[in-house]
């Protein structure tokens, strides 16, 4: 009897083991949201924040590789859209409304949803915005060489259709204007960074503004997006000088001169400079009442006042960790306060989502968000990452 | 009587030659389960040139394009329990930056798609931009900030060989950028140095063809990425 008893609990062990290791992990269908839900749903009105989550390109070997719009509702409960994956995609936010892109769509999300179908498939995304002056949503992608050179390929337009062009440049960072975007582009051959506008009239325009002056930049990378006010541009580079030191300066162009001044920023002596890589170096800086503001990866927030040029580190986030290992954290800059999506493996939820006040320098709220943590590690047989975070309000 | 000797030499020649084939056969199964992305014209087209420029026999290169995708497997497989953080589907992505280093190193980080733990590897192009051939989007270039790997078992290593050959080998590696993927990793140490590649193949042609260094740790038909890892020439830089 006993014989028959432990028989039985070993296959049924057995059967347990291999349900569960063969089972397809899956969301929640009260998760997942179908284009027909979008207006029934009231999706935008009830959105505080989205997150945009994306298998990397080789996942999408078997053509299987997923996104999602993750939209955080007001109750912190997660409804998540699903689209084809496209690594470091980003959402645009206009005016009412936003857009979402997968390797194969454009998708403009107000009270419904329009879907524009592209040609081309792109897997490697560079960055998306909405140009407010022109009404304007464009995207980016870091798509490599064609038969005459580089091409960064250019989706743009708004709900009644989209263009696409290209810029002929490797683009290392980028940023938004209300008219136009910038980009950084590298040119390997002079070793120089280059500064120019792309503007989006009858046809897409770039206009070179100017070489960045800048020793070799055999060793120096971007760590946040271009930033302008009235009078300049604002770069931020460091130049790695060894495995454990680096200095990250701002770089000032100046429009009407270009004339070009650096400040030293941060030093870093002794560090494990991986881990001072920004959570997400395309939102890890804005200008708010007069300050650079630039978040690192050590969770440290520095400014730089842009009248007296004076440098001063502002505040850290709350019981940050300084490890390089990542767990899909974000940042993003908002109305003069930092967002920050951040994890704990303590809390139940795992993330939550932190709002500091760049003034005082305080931590402001701190939200769970409920079912993220499920789409991030139930994806079907795939791993998603996050690449984007807007706040709506 | 010498009719009945013929006969019976033809008719164990065929079984022999029938069994030989069942044997091939089910090796060209196998491979075409550890790579479904090639097909089958395509592996045995690469087998019958490769057989007709080394006089080898066909079966015998199956044999060994069978054996060398096992090894590959069984590695991955053992480095895979060795680290119970490793991502069960994380592609080639993962959770650190792979972070800065010098022009022709390489990193290397666990792979693991739908059917395999390959691995993967990509060059730096300079101390900050990769140059690397991922599956869909070909070869590319991409930040070293924006380039997450896994956090457990990626590495970058150095190649023992003059700066000169490095930067050639790095700059030769970018020239084949918007090259598309390939998924024949059995074959493609003898496949063209230009074209469609996948991760090791470019930078094994990279200093194949720039210092005439073979970065295969165990040569035979096909280069992996943990070949190019464990390449005899090459120097551990750091841990990721």
């Amino acid at each position: 009897m006993k014989k028959s008893i432990l028989i039985g609990a070993i296959l049924l062990l057995v059967a347990i083991l291999v349900i569960s290791f063969t089972k397809e992990k899956s969301i929640p269908d009260t998760s997942l949201l179908s284009a027909d839900e979008i207006s029934k749903k009231e999706l935008l009105q009830n959105t505080k924040a989205i997150i945009y989550l994306s298998t990397t390109a080789d996942q999408d070997i078997d053509n299987k590789g997923v996104s999602y719009g993750v939209f955080v509702q007001d109750d912190n409960s997660v409804q998540a859209l699903p689209m084809k994956g496209l690594e470091l995609g980003s959402i645009a936010v206009g005016k009412d409304q936003i857009l979402l892109e997968d390797k194969n769509n454009i998708n403009i999300i107000s009270d419904n949803i329009k879907k524009f179908k592209m040609e081309t498939p792109q897997y490697t995304g560079e960055r998306t915005g909405y140009l407010s002056g022109k009404e304007l949503f464009f995207s980016i992608y870091n798509s490599g060489f064609v038969e005459d050179g580089y091409s960064s390929d250019v989706r743009y337009g708004d709900s009644k259709g989209f263009n696409v062009d290209n810029i002929p440049y490797y683009i290392v960072a980028s940023g938004t204007t209300e008219n136009s975007v910038h980009i950084l582009t590298q040119d390997f051959e002079t070793n120089r960074f280059n500064l120019k506008e792309v503007t989006f009239a009858e046809e897409l325009k770039i206009n070179d503004i100017t070489t960045v002056q800048s020793e070799s930049t055999e060793n120096m990378q971007v760590l946040a997006p271009i930033l302008s006010d009235e009078n300049y541009y604002y770069l931020i580079l460091s130049t790695i000088i060894n495995d454990t030191n680096e200095t990250v300066s701002i770089y000032r162009i100046n429009k009407e001169t270009l004339e070009q001044e650096t400040f030293e920023f941060i030093d870093y002596t002794n560090v494990d400079l991986t881990a001072t890589i920004p959570y997400n170096y395309k939102n890890s800086a804005t200008i708010h009442n007069n300050k650079l503001f630039y978040a690192n990866g050590l969770g440290e927030i520095y400014s730089f006042n842009l009248d007296s040029t004076a440098v001063s580190k502002d505040f850290s986030l709350n019981k940050v960790s300084n490890s390089k290992v990542r767990h899909n954290e974000e940042t993003y800059f908002k109305e003069g306060n930092l967002y920050v999506l951040r994890y704990s493996p303590d809390k139940k939820e795992h993330y939550f989502l932190e709002s500091y006040s760049l003034e005082k320098g305080n931590l402001t709220d701190s939200i769970d968000i409920h079912g993220l943590d499920t789409i991030i590690n139930e994806s079907q047989n795939k791993k998603v990452y996050s690449y984007d975070l807007k706040i709506l309000k | 009587m010498k009719k009945t000797i013929l006969a019976l030499s033809l008719t164990t020649t065929m079984l022999f030659s029938q069994a030989s084939f069942a044997s091939a056969g089910t090796h060209v199964d196998e491979i075409l389960k550890l790579q479904p992305d090639i097909s089958k014209r395509e592996l045995l087209q690469d087998v019958r040139m490769i057989a007709s420029n080394t006089g080898q026999t066909e079966q015998s290169i199956i044999e060994q394009i069978y054996t060398e995708l096992k090894n590959d497997q069984e590695k991955g497989k053992e480095e895979k329990l060795a680290r119970s953080d490793m991502s069960t589907y994380g592609g080639s992505g993962g959770t650190i930056s792979v972070g800065s280093s010098t022009k022709g190193n390489f990193y290397y980080t666990p792979s693991q798609t739908a059917y395999l733990d390959h691995g993967h590897v990509g060059m730096y192009y300079s101390s900050t931009t990769i140059v690397e051939s991922v599956p869909s989007a070909g070869v590319r270039t991409i930040s070293t900030t924006a380039r997450k790997v896994d956090s457990s078992g990626a590495m970058v290593k150095s190649v023992t060989t003059s700066t000169t050959n490095r930067n050639n080998a790095a700059n030769w590696a970018n020239t084949q950028v918007g090259q598309s993927y390939s998924y024949n990793f059995a074959t493609n140490r003898s496949t063209s140095h230009t074209g469609a590649k996948n991760c090791s193949k470019l930078i094994w042609s990279a200093y194949k063809l720039n210092g005439s260094l073979d970065l295969d740790v165990d040569g035979g038909l096909g280069v992996y990425p943990r070949d190019v890892r464990d390449a005899k020439g090459t120097v551990l830089v750091r841990n990721i």
